[in-house]
């Protein structure tokens, strides 16, 4: 009896930090929501990505659902936490830092990380999780005066899937230019060596 | 389509109320069975012909697991459509915040280029 509620405390403490591991949200969200006028939560594990996909229509070969639909077959997670707030100030630019840091190595890459000092300023990071030609995670922080979201898709996604979805879901069309992509793995590459 | 296919759905599986007498005729056209008195006084019991019962049973069955199977299937569609909202608003939010970061990038790269 004593080993079977060992094993069950065991799995209890262990719960949670899976829960933060596989989502990649290792922040106190709860803190946030109160204080917003409005939140948007979405957790799409692999399974309730691929019962979305059977819903998702194929034909059309440019158009967004037949696009999603190739992207999700790799995908093992998308998760969403977004709050608007009714003033500024309702959130710490230091706890945003804090849960950035999380994706300074690790086989993690800032694609893209603006940062602004004044008040009212915005504030835009983009990460990339990569082994390889590879992607495996991106991560999506946007902290504007009065509107915070975080976006966690895990999961082996191919750089022309992420084109490809270019100039759908009002997702910037990226049209890389062969050498640009070439210069991209070459940082890629040289990111994951001085890691080593 | 799937809105559509929602609507029908609905539509077949309403509840509706059977047309006046419809109790009546169902009765009068059963076959009259022996009436067999158990001692009661002014009870009568009709009982269904042995060689029937297997059949009213594996109808009730196959009624159940028709039921079942239709109830978890639509359950299913209902997930899956719920799946799909989710997806893509997911996938929106996404877009809408590259584009913010695109432009934050954008702006700053030319506000450089201006100095």
């Amino acid at each position: 009896m004593k080993r079977v509620c060992g094993v069950v405390m065991a799995l209890a403490l262990c719960a949670p930090l899976g829960w933060a591991q596989s989502k990649g949200f290792d922040f106190d969200w709860s803190k946030l929501a109160p204080k917003s006028v409005e939140t948007v939560e979405v957790n799409l594990d692999g399974n309730m990505l691929r019962m979305a996909s059977r819903f998702l229509n194929s034909k059309g070969k440019n158009s967004e659902e037949a696009a999603a639909k190739e992207l999700l077959q790799n995908l093992q997670g998308i998760y969403v936490r977004s709050f608007r707030f009714a003033g500024p100030g309702e959130y710490s630019l230091a706890d945003v830092d804090k849960f950035r840091s999380q994706f300074n190595g690790g086989g993690w890459n800032k694609i893209v990380d603006v940062r602004s000092t004044r008040q009212g300023g915005d504030n835009a990071g983009v990460y990339l999780k990569s082994d390889g030609d590879q992607i495996q995670g991106i991560v999506v922080i946007a902290a504007e005066p009065k509107e915070l979201t975080v976006v966690n898709i895990l999961g082996n996604i191919r750089p022309e899937q992420i084109q490809e979805l270019g100039g759908k879901f009002g997702i910037p069309d990226i049209a890389l230019p062969d050498e640009a992509k070439k210069q991209l793995k070459k940082n890629l590459k040289k990111n994951e060596d001085d890691e080593e | 389509m799937n809105q559509d296919m929602e609507k029908a759905l609905q539509e077949a599986l309403r509840r509706q109320s059977p047309p006046p007498g419809f109790a009546n005729r169902v009765m009068a056209r059963l076959p009259q069975a022996e009436s067999e008195s158990d001692g009661y006084a002014g009870t009568e019991v009709r009982q269904m012909p042995t060689r029937r019962r297997p059949w009213l049973v594996i109808g009730l069955a196959a009624s159940l697991v028709v039921g079942t199977f239709g109830g978890v299937r639509y359950q299913e569609y209902r997930q899956g459509q719920e799946a799909k909202r989710q997806l893509l608003l997911a996938l929106q939010i996404t877009g809408e915040k590259l584009t913010l970061a695109q432009h934050k990038v954008v702006g700053i790269g030319e506000r450089r280029v201006d100095q």
